[in-house]
């Protein structure tokens, strides 16, 4: 018994299915714009139905920070102009609370998504292919710690802590912040071995960004070597830039303001470039 | 070749694999296989688990990407044009990745929209899907909410939001119990007859023997068999096969051999046999029943032995054509 019908399994008479392209026809593109926007769509579906679970607890968290350290701690603190300690660090935390959002759905979300609920491989089954799922959620990490920056920066514009009008840009600055922030986390979940691994993330990456991105502190007063690693921590550029915007220090038009968004966009596309890389590595097998 | 097995004259090739090949390193998953789908037809990809079916399913949806050999779906070439295909298909993949975050109905319109369809074309699809798989009254349950046979006809009835001419079903029926599979096999009658193709997976023989047209029988990453379910079993098992169970003898082991007498009569009867895990099973393919019936009689086997004279299956077209059982601990 060695040989088998085997010959059954093609039917070489029959004409190959006509195909809707020739041969001639350029590949498909590798990202449709129109697909990352229904991968974000589905995120933000999400969003919406569980917003009081996502929301309320982010604001909360930030609005406590400013009651401990702007209030608390700022009682004490003096030297931050005359606006005082509690509009020093205001900026910070609006932007800082948009890279914790990202930043942690875009790690534990992301990584959640893509290996335990199979998410992505329910949608790549689609014409969705895997560059859309990324950026997809990258965009949905930047609407997320966006919307929650927002909420933020309303409730402290309310209570006077901003100086300027520039400081309605506060937005924008978080959504670029949040968005390379989230291209890190994906790129940190597309290489977690697990779930509990992303702790490394957090502990190595996420909070040294926050304590070393010049919020609770005057990033100038810096000596070597922590002035050059401050430079090192994204959360920085995002920092300094609200803090133009909001009329603490510095000028919104001004070269050291291109120079923060410069940082930020670099990032962001380096990063967008590693998280689909990975996420193509890990995924496509 | 009797005329049953000439090919469909007027349908085309949906799938035309040549030389396909998948290698992890130096596994061969997929190991160069040459098969069509024609359209209109049911094809199925039999073999225990690890041959190969899921890799070559997952390779037909663009998912995992081949190392080697010609692939065309619909007529276009899987790594080039894969949004286009992927357009056509519809994928009921192995687990149930449903998204747990949104309900049933919302699960399809999500998905709808992937295929770029409107709102109400959505709303349209959605319905009629959830209408075909009887599961119009758990429009607004959770997913955690659904039993395991209702997740796997939710799986199906998402597969069909775009409207796909090609469906591709890898184990459509695992875990299920047999009611659910019954429901899962008149669904799928039910797509055939609405003029799509089906691609399936199973390593049920009697779910392929029931459902499709053609089956390839996939080992080690090769096609070891193909053709018709009813052809293979008459060529290859016979109409009926006979089975005598040793391994339930006291004093006798699951790798103990064939005794001698048993052995000698099936030599001498030139009767093709297979005697894997304890278990003896002759084959009769090309005897008469009269004939075949004689034979048995004279093949001793110990007293205790459970002796049985059944119809044959694929099963028995896989055991003997590859010598080990389809499903591990399965009863052949």
């Amino acid at each position: 018994m060695t040989t088998f019908e085997t010959t059954l399994a093609t039917m070489p008479d029959a004409p190959l299915a006509s195909a809707t392209v020739d041969a001639s026809t350029p590949p498909d593109a590798r990202i449709s714009l129109r697909l990352t926007r229904a991968v974000w769509h589905r995120n933000r579906d999400v969003f919406l139905r569980l917003w009081t679970w996502l929301l309320i607890p982010n604001v909360v968290d930030v609005c406590l920070s400013m009651i401990a350290l702007g209030l608390g701690l700022g009682a004490v603190v003096t030297g931050f102009g005359g606006a005082g300690y509690a509009a020093w660090i205001a900026p910070g935390l609006v932007v800082c609370s948009a890279l914790f959002s990202a930043g942690f759905e875009c790690s534990y979300g992301t990584y959640y998504r893509m290996d335990k609920q199979r998410t992505f491989d329910a949608m790549v089954a689609t014409p969705v292919q895997i560059d859309d799922v990324v950026l997809g959620e990258l965009f949905y990490g930047a609407f997320r710690g966006t919307v929650s920056a927002s909420v933020i920066a309303g409730i402290f514009g309310a209570f006077g802590l901003f100086d300027s009008w520039w400081a309605l840009l506060l937005p924008a600055i978080c959504f670029a912040s949040a968005f390379m922030m989230s291209a890190l986390a994906v790129t940190a979940a597309s290489v977690s071995p697990m779930l509990e691994t992303l702790g490394y993330w957090v502990s190595f990456g996420i909070f040294p960004m926050y304590w070393l991105s010049g919020t609770f502190y005057r990033p100038d007063d810096f000596g070597q070597p922590l002035d050059t690693l401050q430079l090192l921590s994204p959360a920085y550029h995002g920092v300094s830039l609200a803090r133009h915007a909001s009329g603490t220090e510095g000028a919104v038009l001004s070269l050291a303001s291109l120079n923060h968004l410069g940082v930020l966009v670099g990032i962001a596309i380096v990063g967008t470039w590693s998280s689909i890389a990975m996420m193509r590595r890990r995924l496509v097998r | 070749m009797p005329p049953s097995q000439t090919p469909p004259p007027i349908a085309d090739a949906v799938i035309r694999a040549r030389g396909l090949a998948k290698h992890y390193g130096g596994r061969h998953a997929v190991d160069g296989i040459d098969f069509d789908v024609l359209r209109g037809e049911c094809f199925g990809f039999l073999g225990p688990n690890g041959a190969g079916k899921s890799t070559a399913m997952r390779m037909l949806y663009g998912f995992t990407p081949r190392t080697s050999g010609e692939l065309a779906v619909l007529g276009m070439d899987v790594a080039r044009h894969p949004r286009r295909i992927k357009a056509r298909l519809g994928v009921v993949p192995q687990e149930n990745n449903l998204d747990p975050d949104n309900t049933v109905w919302q699960n399809l319109l999500i998905y709808a929209r992937y295929f770029g369809l409107s709102r109400a074309q959505a709303r349209t699809r959605a319905g009629e899907a959830l209408e075909l798989f009887a599961l119009t009254d758990r429009r607004d349950s959770e997913i955690h909410e659904l039993s395991g046979g209702m997740k796997r006809r939710l799986v199906m009835a998402r597969a069909l939001i775009g409207d796909p001419e090609l469906v591709l079903l890898d184990e459509p029926t695992t875990g299920l119990d047999p009611q659910a599979r019954r429901v899962v096999w008149r669904t799928l009658r039910e797509l055939r007859r609405q003029g799509r193709t089906l691609v399936l997976t199973t390593h049920y023989l009697e779910e392929a023997e029931r459902l499709c047209d053609r089956v390839v029988l996939l080992d080690h990453g090769r096609i070891v068999l193909a053709g018709r379910p009813a052809e293979l079993i008459d060529r290859h098992a016979g109409e009926l096969v006979l089975e005598a169970d040793l391994s339930d003898i006291p004093g006798r082991a699951f790798t103990d051999p064939l005794p001698p007498v048993t052995a000698a009569a099936i030599a001498t009867s030139e009767l093709d046999h297979a005697w894997v895990d304890g278990t003896l099973t002759v084959y009769g393919a090309g005897l008469q029943r009269w004939k075949l019936e004689q034979l048995f009689e004279r093949i001793p086997v110990p007293d205790a032995a459970i002796r049985t004279v059944r119809r044959g299956t694929l099963e028995d077209v896989f055991l003997r054509t590859t010598g080990h059982a389809l499903v591990e601990g399965a009863e052949a």
